[in-house]
């Protein structure tokens, strides 16, 4: 005689899961994007929309670059607005302000942009950075004049910076 | 002898012993509330996943800078390529590049190419020469495609208004 299957209903226990797994991987995720906001670096302003060529020449930066370089972000008004928020037409070319290592600088005040050029310049020199090698990166907001550029590639030429660097974005899916 | 006693070796006499005896009961665990935890942990994510940027690659377009001073130009130079950049109206340009005029930074590098070829070098110097109120990335592209065509020397003048 063949053996009927029999099922019996389970026990009559809830069904809970275990939450720890769960708040251990949300707290990494937190503290990853934490750090990952963070780490970007103090040189970089976030708030600059670069250019983008095309057929980008831009090279991939390394860490080497960075230690014998000023970076010299030029703010654009445009970049300071709100959202709903409209620039007067007069005004859509000019620059906010120059940005090194987090430090605003005046448009309009050169004296201090040349100061702070030859500071780094020295430091990177006294630190044993050849000085044939070091170089002054713009990285300017696509909607800035030219004009509003021009200043920092002239005090550049004043600090006897040998070289320059244009930021822009890499090239991508054009 | 009755149930509820219990005889102890080495001793005469009769212990009594409860018919029912207590049952141990577990002591209650002490857990703190994990939803309200919980909640925040999401809410702080959250907030992290819309705040987060992802930064754009980026990278730098290699050039030189024009050094000042006497003693620098030791060889003759040569005729240098101009690139003349006009703005139009507020967010076009226009490169002039000899009697070619365009608005595309590919005819621009075309035309470089050119030049080269024809030059038989890429140590001819290129100027850009923008005007004061063009914007930043008509420089750049101009720039961009001197450099795309291997060009070593290119300088920027001076804005031109």
């Amino acid at each position: 005689m063949a053996r009927n299957a029999t099922f019996r209903a389970g026990g009559s226990g809830e069904v809970s899961f275990n939450v720890t797994p769960m708040i251990d991987v949300t707290f990494l995720l937190i503290i990853f994007f934490i750090l990952a906001g963070k780490m970007s670096s103090q040189e970089l302003a976030r708030t600059i929309k670069l250019p983008r060529p095309v057929r980008s020449q831009a090279l991939k930066d390394g860490p080497e670059q960075a230690l014998n370089r000023v970076v010299v972000n030029v703010v654009s008004r445009a970049a300071l607005l709100g959202d709903g928020e409209s620039l007067d037409p007069s005004l859509r070319g000019q620059a906010s302000h120059y940005e090194i290592m987090g430090q605003p600088i005046n448009v309009d005040d050169a004296a201090e942009l040349l100061s702070r050029l030859r500071r780094f310049r020295d430091d990177a020199r006294d630190k044993g950075q050849k000085e044939e090698d070091f170089t002054l990166q713009v990285r300017a907001d696509y909607r800035v004049d030219y004009g509003q550029v021009e200043p920092v590639i002239a005090a550049a030429m004043v600090a006897k910076i040998p070289k320059m660097n244009i930021g822009a974005l890499l090239a991508g899916n054009e | 002898m009755a149930r509820s006693t219990k005889k102890i070796p080495q001793d005469q006499s009769v212990h009594y012993v409860p018919p029912r005896r207590r049952r141990v009961r577990p002591k209650p665990k002490m857990q703190p509330p994990l939803t309200p935890m919980i909640d925040v942990t999401f809410q702080l994510l959250l907030f992290f996943l819309v705040a987060f940027q992802l930064p754009q690659p980026e990278g730098p377009i290699p050039a030189s800078l024009p050094e000042t001073g006497p003693g620098r130009h030791d060889a003759p130079l040569a005729r240098p390529i101009h690139i003349v950049i006009r703005a139009v109206g507020d967010n076009a340009a226009r490169y002039e590049i000899g009697n070619v005029v365009t608005a595309d930074p590919t005819e621009v590098y075309s035309v470089l190419e050119a030049r080269k070829r024809s030059a038989g070098t890429s140590d001819l110097p290129v100027a850009l020469k923008p005007s004061g109120d063009v914007r930043w990335r008509f420089v750049v592209e101009a720039f961009n495609a001197a450099v795309r065509a291997r060009f070593k020397n290119i300088a920027f003048a001076p804005s031109s208004s």
